[in-house]
């Protein structure tokens, strides 16, 4: 991209030297040729001249009404007041006006030839100017449309009068090098447009500005190298520089026209942009309405599932209640028969018979501790109670004083870090660190006395998925006979056992119900022990659990 | 076990309502032990229940004379349950004064609540041992018809 820039900068560069050096050396070359044109000549020529002021003029001033860009405003009317001022010279030093006019052809032809071009080269100079002040200043440094019409009106009317009442001075100055000095002003102001817009940098990128430039130098060259040389009117120096005066128009023109063929082009290609951007528009548009249902029969979908999953968890939840509470009655049976039979008829059984009714018994009574289980482990998530301002020190207070017996007879050691206060469910958390610190009493060495240590830690989320940022971290650390690592999960299962029933007590209901608490409250709960050195459960509950409303 | 006064010049007759046959077997064999109560009765259901208050169906030839001293209730029967016979005993002028003392295995708090509010006298859970059921037969029968003091109904 910046290459091809390049590239066209460079060219243009080239162009604006070569045409300098090529008229330079065209100079050179004819200087000392008598060709010599004539007075109607050199009317045909300023009629064309007109004419195509008058299409510069024209094309500038609609350029300017549709995108209102002060440089076509100053261009416009610069090309009016010269078509105006190339008319005017063009009537009056044709041989029909002359004899009309105050001054002589000799003097009258130079006078209001400078005068059309003085205004154009000033008007350039203006242009320049002002586009200076919307660069320096904004909006608010715009010049306004009726200064403009006002000055070139003026100023072309006062050059009518002028050449029309007052008689002229000479024109040609044969005793100096340059015979019509008069020509170095008007040439000045084109050096200071050209030095102007070549500085300004647009010519690089825009192809109006580029052959504005053009015309610029154009126009100097023709009145710096040859107007200025002209010693006498209808000369080769005289009549090139006419020709020159004219390309330096059609250069213009030529800008402006490449200038409407690109706003031509560029509308005709966002036109067919647009038109693709649309299309791709549409397309993406049905593509997302498509996902966008599709979306919303999976969320939909989801949404089912999830009732049904709700549904049936709340569903075995109510079995488990109902089941236990259901089987509880004729188990109920069961013991008080078995215990009417036991204290009536015991005296009727022989010793087997009285075995097998106590070990039926027995069944029964742990059956019924199992239903209890139960029954307290569905309860965990059917029965809960509401979440509420909980201190855990006051909690495990309680839990040591239920098994101060155990304790006691243990000669267990509890170390304790201070506990925080959290939201929970208070019998629920009693229910667990009753469990814990009864498990780590229970399952103490047969030689040693339980230490248990109660460790808490506040800890950054300990997982991505909870929507919790920080939790306490509670240690529940004994010195027990511990269990193989490869259970560790095995343990909060509900109903596992690691031991014998005779060896200890328990339905392996605690840890269970302990987990299902844990989770309850958006925490979580895992163990980790090394055999027969004991054992530690790590409990994760969330620091900013809301209260329930 | 607490001595009871049996020398009370009037005999206690306790109605008994509970679907439950085996029940109704240990609540026999319970009160036959307490050594309180002089007379048990039996309802089935609800209906059974009301029939026998209102001297109707197959129990027209008992009279106001033959009402119980106390009635325990089961909440869960088919037909019509406790609820709805505690309700229509409470509406009934003639028998409203008994007093009735729901004895089932339901802990819900909502039933609870609920018989109070239909006007039990008093909300027990069956024991789940023997002994714990003779006792519990001592101390009600003891609190309703010994020692408070009710409106004369007759």
């Amino acid at each position: 991209m910046n290459k091809i820039a390049n590239k066209t900068v460079n060219t243009r560069i080239a162009t604006y030297f070569i045409t300098a050096i090529a008229f330079t050396v065209l100079y050179i070359t004819i200087r000392g040729n008598d060709w010599k044109g004539s007075a109607e000549l050199h009317t045909i020529m300023e009629v064309i001249a007109t004419l195509l002021a008058l299409m510069v003029a024209s094309m500038a001033m609609v350029r300017y009404y549709t995108k209102k860009e002060i440089i076509f405003l100053l261009l416009g009317m610069g090309f009016v007041g010269t078509a105006f001022l190339d008319g005017y010279h063009a009537i009056v030093t044709s041989t029909y006006f002359r004899p009309f006019m105050p001054s002589d052809i000799i003097k009258l032809i130079p006078w209001s030839w400078v005068a059309s071009r003085q205004f154009l080269s000033i008007m350039m100079v203006v242009a320049l100017y002002a586009w200076y002040r919307e660069q320096k200043y904004g909006s608010k440094g715009r010049i306004k449309e009726a200064t403009v019409y006002w000055f070139s009106g003026t100023f072309t009317l006062a050059c009518f009068i002028f050449f029309a009442f007052t008689p002229l001075p000479r024109a040609h100055y044969p005793e100096i090098i340059f015979h019509r000095p008069e020509e170095f002003v008007p040439a000045f102001f084109f050096l200071i447009a050209l030095m102007g817009f070549l500085k300004k940098g647009e010519w690089k990128v825009n192809l109006f500005e580029h052959w504005l430039v053009m015309s610029l130098l154009i126009g100097f060259i023709a009145q710096t190298v040859f107007m200025s040389f002209s010693g006498e009117l209808f000369g080769l120096e005289f009549d090139i520089a006419h020709t020159l005066k004219k390309v330096s128009y059609i250069c213009v023109l030529i800008g402006l026209f490449v200038a409407m063929f690109s706003i031509f082009q560029a509308e005709e290609s966002s036109k067919v942009h647009l038109e693709t951007a649309n299309k791709s528009l549409k397309t993406a548009l049905d593509s997302l309405n498509s996902e966008n249902s599709l979306r919303i029969e999976i969320e939909e979908n989801l949404r089912t599932r999830e009732k049904a999953l709700l549904r049936s968890n709340q569903e075995l939840e109510k079995f488990a209640y109902i089941a236990s509470h259901d089987l509880q009655e004729p188990l109920r049976k069961i013991q008080a028969f078995g215990g009417r039979l036991a204290k009536n008829n015991e005296a009727n059984l022989d010793d087997k018979g009285k075995d097998y009714l106590l070990r039926m018994r027995n069944a029964a009574e742990r059956m019924t501790v199992l239903i209890g289980d139960l029954l307290s482990f569905s309860r965990v998530a059917t029965h809960g109670d509401e979440f509420s301002d909980v201190n855990l020190e006051e909690i495990v207070d309680g839990v040591l004083s239920d098994l101060e017996l155990a304790i006691e007879e243990s000669n267990t050691i509890i170390n304790l870090d201070p506990l925080p206060q959290i939201t929970a469910d208070h019998i629920q958390m009693r229910q667990l660190f009753q469990n814990l610190i009864g498990n780590a009493i229970k399952y103490k060495k047969p030689d040693a006395a339980p230490i248990i240590d109660v460790n808490v830690d506040k800890v950054l989320g300990m997982n991505g998925d909870s929507p919790h940022s920080s939790f306490w971290k509670i240690e529940v650390k004994d010195n027990g006979i511990g269990f193989d690592q490869q259970y560790s999960d095995k343990v909060f299962e509900i109903f596992q056992r690691l031991h014998g029933r005779e060896e200890y007590k328990g339905t392996g209901i605690g840890l269970a119900i302990a987990r299902r608490i844990v989770e309850r409250h958006d925490g979580s709960i895992n163990a980790t022990s090394v055999e027969n050195e004991g054992a530690t459960f790590t409990v994760f509950l969330p620091v900013d659990l809301k209260k329930s409303v | 076990m607490k001595n009871f006064d049996m020398s009370s010049s009037k005999p206690i007759t306790i109605l008994m309502a509970d679907d439950d046959a085996d029940d109704r077997l240990l609540f026999e064999e319970a009160v036959e032990e307490a050594q309180l109560v002089n007379n048990v009765e039996f309802a089935v259901d609800g209906i059974d229940l009301l029939d026998r208050l209102r001297s109707k169906g197959k129990y027209v030839d008992k009279t106001k004379n033959d009402l119980p001293d106390l009635i325990l209730l089961d909440l869960n029967m088919p037909r019509m349950d406790g609820r709805e016979a505690l309700e229509e005993i409470r509406k009934d002028a003639d028998i409203k004064g008994i007093p009735v003392v729901i004895m089932t295995t339901s802990e819900a708090e909502e039933d609870i609540i609920k018989t109070y509010d239909l006007g039990a006298s008093g909300y027990i859970t069956k024991p789940v041992t023997f002994d714990g059921l003779i006792e519990t037969i001592q101390v009600v029968t003891d609190y309703w018809v010994n020692i408070v003091k009710l409106p004369k109904r007759f």
